[in-house]
């Protein structure tokens, strides 16, 4: 890769990061439901791991600096992985993504839990996941319909920018 | 033909999740009303803190019917809530804030355990001791 389009790439992963926390930040006061989940999926899509994976640590960094540590700081690099595992299975079939978007919604509560029950114990534990339900309810139906509607669209045009986007 | 497939599928796959939703809604609703208890019971609040110059305590004791301890709270003490989207949460009672900048906050525990639920979908019961102890640090 020439020097330039080192330059271009690392220009384009810190903006894809940008995005994805505008994306956060405008959606921050409607409980659960965030475009992150989706941005990680269509960038795993199109993206190398490795990029996405750069994508997700720099966008987690920010995360850390603005809300401070949080329970799901690790979730954004499972989401990449898990989608990157079913990336050649899936292809570009948008509902099968809209499927794994939800499904990534619905154990959102259930993620979150993990590092809480190692730092804290089982009442706290069960505690947070009662009350997450209802919340959980909601991402899985954003997470979902986000991606029927956005999915193909956005991927589409991506790879068609990401197409001229290098020399 | 191949268009009419792929719309009926994701309409169905749609119904199924949208179905999913409500069900599990209905079952959480369902559960919580199972633990409501009707009618009077008396309740025994404490108020505790140990960070203050001087330990702070104070008891209270309602006979109330309400059902679940948020509308308790915010009917019968002085206390203020925030909701952040995620339901209400404990700020300050009798006065006393939590500073989340110093990671204070108030935890509320049902008979000398952590609650299951959100202070307004906790249901109380005859006979609870409910006590609201300051806290700081959030590990």
């Amino acid at each position: 890769m020439s020097g330039s389009n080192l330059v271009k790439k690392i220009v384009l992963l810190a903006f894809c990061s940008s995005i994805i926390f505008v994306g956060k930040f405008a959606l921050v006061h409607l409980p659960n439901i965030e475009v992150v989940t989706f941005l990680l999926i269509v960038f795993t899509l199109v993206f190398k791991l490795k990029e996405v994976l750069l994508i997700s640590t720099v966008y987690t960094i920010v995360e850390l600096l603005i809300w401070g540590v949080s329970e799901q700081l690790y979730i954004w690099t499972v989401i990449v992985l898990i989608t990157a595992l079913f990336r050649n299975v899936f292809k570009e079939n948008f509902l099968l993504w809209s499927i794994l978007s939800g499904f990534f919604g619905i154990t959102f509560g259930l993620m979150c839990a993990l590092p809480i029950y190692l730092l804290t114990d089982k009442t706290v534990t069960i505690a947070y996941l009662w009350a997450n339900i209802p919340y959980d309810v909601i991402h899985m139906v954003s997470n979902y319909m986000i991606m029927l509607l956005l999915g193909e669209i956005v991927y589409k045009k991506l790879k068609q920018l990401l197409a001229g986007y290098y020399n | 033909m191949f268009k009419n497939k792929k719309i009926l599928i994701t309409l169905v796959s749609s119904i199924i999740v949208v179905a999913l939703a409500i069900g599990l809604i209905l079952i959480y609703k369902d559960y919580l009303n199972k633990q409501v208890e009707e009618g009077d019971k008396t309740v025994t609040v404490y108020v505790i803190n140990d960070h203050g110059d001087e330990k702070y305590t104070k008891t209270y004791s309602f006979n109330t019917d309400y059902k679940f301890l948020g509308e308790l709270l915010l009917a019968k003490m002085d206390i203020k809530v925030q909701n952040d989207g995620y339901g209400n949460y404990l700020t300050e009672v009798n006065g006393m804030k939590a500073n989340t900048n110093n990671q204070e906050w108030w935890k509320i525990l049902i008979n000398g355990e952590m609650g299951d639920y959100g202070m307004d979908e906790q249901p109380i019961k005859d006979g609870d001791e409910i006590t609201l102890e300051f806290n700081i640090g959030y590990y």
